[in-house]
């Protein structure tokens, strides 16, 4: 069932490992000193403070690559669906990316 | 958050991790309890915590599940598109919620996960849940088969009213959404029971599910500023840490013994939160 999306698993793969990465060298930072709080951030915030190795930004660009990830596969599966001709799972898989997206959209 | 507290939630996150690893459920029902009874974090934050979480460890699963050629991505996609409303719907109710409402909800919640941990596996015993070989009417493609490595064995399995998988989506979702928890517990009932999928393909194909309605319940709770950065990452790389330890023990202690124990630690939080709100 895998097979027809053979590059499933290293789009996950690709995520977590950037996320336990990215996760790890936030706390770093943060023990080396640089944050005193924790505590949510905007996406702005998040782009600013990346420039300057703020622990936060990076710890939460961590996060967002991990919560991206099933969007990603799912953006996967349908490619590998297209290829196969599958119309039904197509329409399917791209019902679950509007339905993602627009749950974005809509409480942000 | 000062560093002690941090240390103290890495130390529970690792513990959570080896412990809900071991029995292979979800972390959320005892992340959330900890953190909220121990720690004293609101239960939306440990909610919005324990979702993030949620995301890695299904994503590690999945990239195991992925290897054994155990997933059925169609079927996944049948359960996401409820799960995904599902999700949506409780993570906005939750957000929103009053503290103690939501923290007695949950307690109710951990009392019927005990439940249901204390039947399933009399109920998913394998020889009630024999395929009768008969195909059907496969027009949606959802007919599979998967190598058993323990038998080396290839089985074909033959999925039947896949409509069901829209009900449990929908519940499950709704569940992780609301309460931070996976939904597994919901949906591999209802693929072994009503779907007649084979118990390895239905916990496979639910990890990638929970992937997907955690991920979107995370994003709300995000949007509604109630991920913490530094909280987050530590809790998730604890559980990594602790999941890969405990995946490694699986097997040496009494399965069933711990099963009991951990229902009765699941009523004894549940009784906690409800007595402390």
């Amino acid at each position: 069932m895998t097979r027809e999306i053979p590059y499933l698993g290293s789009v996950l793969q690709v995520c977590a490992t950037l996320s336990i990465l990215l996760g790890f060298v936030g706390i770093v930072l943060y023990a080396a000193g640089g944050a005193h709080a924790d505590s949510a951030m905007s996406l702005s915030d998040v782009a600013q403070g990346l420039l300057s190795l703020n622990p936060l930004s990076v710890t939460l660009v961590g996060i967002l690559v991990l919560v991206i990830s099933p969007t990603l596969w799912i953006a996967a599966a349908l490619v590998g669906f297209i290829r196969s001709k599958s119309t039904f799972y197509v329409c399917l898989g791209s019902l679950i990316l509007v339905l993602i997206g627009a749950s974005f959209v809509l409480t942000s | 958050m000062d560093v002690a507290t941090l240390l103290l939630i890495f130390s529970i996150s690792v513990f959570v991790g080896v412990i809900t690893s071991m029995l292979g459920i979800g972390e959320g029902v005892l992340l959330i309890p900890f953190l909220t009874l121990v720690v004293g974090i609101p239960i939306q934050i440990a909610i919005a915590t324990s979702l993030v979480s949620t995301v890695a460890n299904s994503t590690a699963a999945s990239m195991t599940y992925i290897k054994d050629e155990r997933l059925n991505v169609r079927l996944a996609l049948w359960f996401s598109v409820t799960a995904t409303v599902g999700a949506i719907t409780g993570a906005t109710i939750a957000a929103g919620m009053n503290r103690t409402l939501l923290t007695e909800v949950f307690a109710i919640a951990l009392f019927i996960t005990a439940v249901l941990m204390l039947v399933q596996k009399r109920v998913l015993h394998p020889s009630k849940l024999a395929d009768r070989g008969d195909p059907g009417n496969d027009r949606y493609h959802l007919s599979g088969s998967y190598k058993d490595p323990a038998t080396d064995r290839v089985t074909e399995y033959h999925v039947k009213r896949p409509v069901l998988s829209l009900v449990s989506g929908f519940i499950a979702g709704n569940a992780s959404g609301l309460l931070g928890i996976g939904g597994g517990i919901i949906n591999v009932p209802a693929m072994t029971l009503g779907m007649r999928v084979p118990i390895k393909v239905a916990t496979a194909t639910s990890a990638l599910i929970i992937g997907i309605t955690t991920a979107v319940g995370a994003m709300i709770y995000y949007s509604r500023g109630l991920v913490l950065p530094l909280l987050t990452v530590v809790v998730l790389e604890a559980v990594f840490i602790g999941a890969t330890a405990g995946s490694r023990l699986q097997g040496r202690a009494r399965n069933s013994a711990l099963t009991a124990l951990f229902a009765l630690v699941l009523v004894v939080l549940g009784s906690t939160m409800l007595l402390n709100p």
